[in-house]
């Protein structure tokens, strides 16, 4: 009987941790959103920036960012907690290349548990919209993505891991960082 | 006739057991002279045992076989970064800044000097110390270009990291300064 009840724990802890790293690793994966969907616009796009960084290139990143800079001190404190950083911005030449379609795949995924929009602007001047959308992990951001679209330009942003927004929005400006042309060149 | 010949051939004989007895006579077994040449107990051809000292120095052979063995069979020794070598892991989880700023420090400090031999020239040295310089240039060269790599790719993730961070956090200021130019147009009264 004692064997048995040791046996029933045991079988219970490993099921109780396999649970719980699915959990987690759903979860991850639910943060990290597929833009896949967006890839067939490069085409019909005159200019495009992607850019794709994962745990892995982030870590490669970090030794290279000198802590004597203030900006670049800046974004290594900032990245501390991310796990990937996904961005895709398509600037096309004329308007209407791109559909209501295209933003919605990536909308759809942000209804899904755990994502919450923060704040949308919607401007009928300049036709500029901006979606912010976060999830919350143990009372802190855990993710982000941020959808903009223009008449010309469409921008989806999808942050993974724990991010400190006010830091990420006095990134810009607040050092003097001239304001970056979207328009630069594919690498 | 008595039953006694029959018995202990004392009594008289009778003639057809006689006769019965020197047919069957020819057919007697008879004993070799010779014994045949089998040994009582068999022994075998090598006889091990092993004591306390013999265990011992079988021991220190078997080590000193293996020992020769790994040095015989292992690769050439290289001195590579720590967190460099190709194999490892890619981790997961928060970034460790310390860890990193480390690897970076210990690329930066280690003295690089790029001279390329090629290994099929290394191949044709005799003199072995010359052919053991040969091998180490090749592997320091190796190493360089290794190096050359990593920073290449540490640059380049840099540089999409703090592209994709302004663009991000442009949006965010963009949609800041809307939010509060409406603020500012619509005072709460």
């Amino acid at each position: 009987m004692k064997v048995l009840n040791y046996k029933t724990l045991w079988l219970s802890s490993l099921v109780f941790l396999v649970a719980l790293a699915t959990s987690a690793t759903s979860q991850a994966q639910d943060v990290k959103l597929h833009l896949d969907n967006l890839d067939k616009l490069e085409g019909r796009a005159s200019q495009t920036i992607d850019v794709t960084l994962d745990g892995q290139l982030l870590r490669f990143a970090i030794p290279f960012l000198d802590s004597k800079k203030p900006k670049e001190a800046a974004i290594k404190e900032l990245i501390a907690g991310l796990k990937g950083v996904y961005v895709k911005v398509f600037e096309f030449d004329k308007e209407g290349e791109y559909s209501i379609a295209d933003v919605e795949s990536v909308r759809a995924q942000l209804r899904s548990p755990g994502w919450s929009k923060i704040a949308g602007v919607k401007s009928n001047k300049d036709g500029e919209n901006v979606e912010v959308y976060t999830m919350l992990s143990g009372g802190q951001i855990g993710g982000m993505t941020v959808i903009a679209t223009e008449p010309k330009q469409l921008t989806v942003v999808n942050i993974v891991g724990l991010i400190d927004l006010e830091k990420l929005t006095k990134l810009s400006g607040t050092f003097g960082i001239p304001s970056i042309d979207v328009s630069t060149r594919k690498d | 006739m008595s039953e006694d010949y029959l018995w202990d051939k004392s009594g008289e004989p009778d003639p057809e057991v006689e006769q019965l007895e020197r047919a069957l006579g020819q057919l007697r077994y008879k004993v070799p002279k010779k014994p045949l040449p089998l040994p009582l107990v068999s022994r075998p051809l090598f006889r091990f045992r092993l004591n306390g000292m013999s265990a011992i120095a079988a021991g220190i052979v078997i080590l000193l076989l293996a020992g020769g063995l790994w040095l015989s069979l292992r690769p050439s020794a290289t001195v590579v970064n720590p967190g460099v070598s190709s194999g490892r892991p890619p981790q997961t989880g928060p970034i460790d800044l310390t860890a990193a700023e480390n690897r970076k420090q210990a690329l930066d400090q280690t003295p690089v000097k790029a001279v390329s031999v090629p290994s099929r020239v290394a191949s044709r040295i005799q003199n072995p110390k010359r052919q053991e310089l040969a091998r180490e240039s090749i592997s320091v060269n190796a190493r360089a270009i290794r190096e050359q790599q990593m920073v290449r790719r540490g640059e380049l993730a840099k540089e999409q990291l703090i592209k994709a961070l302004l663009i991000t956090s442009e949006k965010l200021n963009a949609m800041q300064k809307k939010i509060q130019g409406d603020q500012e147009r619509q005072p709460i009264s």
